[in-house]
């Protein structure tokens, strides 16, 4: 018979399955045991906490590094965070395909980009 | 004259615009400005020329949009970043006022859109820029690299066409 506590908690909680590559799974018991985590629930919980602080960060336009004193400063590039940046952030819209339109996409896409056309070299040298 | 481009003002002068198309005029004449400020769906940037640095003589329209990987063939998504979404940015319109024409606005405006667009997909890693053509700039876009899809819907006005940012890219380090 389930405690109330089991309960309450299977209630409140959200369950999280999550595929991982030999190695991205060793980078996840490095960082727990570095950090004294016991969980990866918990470790779960405070990269959660950390990506939300960079989000917000990074949408209010401050740019994320790290220094020690004397040194040169490591600023933080992300594409995935930049995409959030105010300087960079274009508003979104919603394009509407046909499933036809997506394949011919998929199939050029998947495709070597092209060979810039000289008339796109030459609008490209004007600016 | 030198063409500036440059992000829309509130103060500039757009009234007058007159590009020959009914919808392209009232864009930028109406919506332009909320759009960009108010409603944010679209970034306007508007060519000027230096002696009437308010006066609209051309613009473009950039926004940002997404391909959800899942609506894409299988076989082709084992090409593409692995993410549930394929960023794209969209180049919403391009219109030229009908007295420049001939005097390769477009052009300028299409190079400087194509040059942000690959600025800002280095930034956010984005890869393709999609543009709705009429069918009456098909041809135009073309020689410029943009690939028509197929498949659009029956009675469509306009052809989607895309241009991946690493053409493009390729293109700025030939020069």
């Amino acid at each position: 018979m389930p405690t109330k506590a089991v309960l309450a908690k299977a209630k409140t909680s959200v369950r999280f399955q999550a595929d991982l590559t030999p190695k991205e799974a060793a980078m996840l018991d490095s960082l727990k045991e570095q950090l004294e985590i016991r969980s990866n629930a918990d470790l779960l919980s405070n990269t959660l906490a950390m990506l939300s602080w960079l989000v917000r960060e990074r949408r209010e336009g401050r740019i994320v590094a790290s220094f020690v004193e004397d040194h040169p400063v490591h600023q933080l590039v992300w594409p995935l965070l930049e995409r959030v940046a105010p300087e960079y952030e274009l508003p979104r819209v919603q394009i509407d395909w046909t499933s036809e339109e997506l394949a011919s996409f998929a199939k050029h896409a998947s495709a070597e980009p092209a060979t810039p056309t000289p008339a796109l070299v030459r609008i490209l040298a004007r600016r | 004259m030198p063409l500036i481009i440059r992000r829309l003002e509130r103060t500039d002068r757009r009234e007058q615009f007159d590009c020959g198309d009914g919808p392209l005029n009232d864009y930028i004449r109406r919506y332009a400005w909320q759009n960009q400020e108010a409603h944010l769906v679209g970034v306007t940037y508007v060519g000027v020329e230096s002696d009437h640095p308010q006066t609209v003589i051309g613009y473009y329209t950039l926004a940002a949009s997404s391909i959800p990987t899942e609506s894409l063939p299988r076989d082709a998504v084992s090409h593409l970043p692995p993410y549930m979404v394929v960023p794209v940015v969209l180049l919403a319109r391009l219109a030229v006022h009908s007295e420049f024409k001939g005097r390769k606005v477009g052009p300028a405006l299409l190079g400087d859109a194509l040059g942000r667009c690959a600025d800002i997909g280095l930034h956010i890693g984005c890869r393709y820029v999609i543009v709705d053509a009429y069918q009456t700039a098909v041809d135009w876009y073309s020689e410029y690299g943009f690939i028509p899809l197929g498949g659009a819907a029956p009675g469509a006005k306009t052809q989607k066409m895309f241009i991946d940012l690493r053409t493009v890219e390729h293109g700025r380090k030939t020069q």
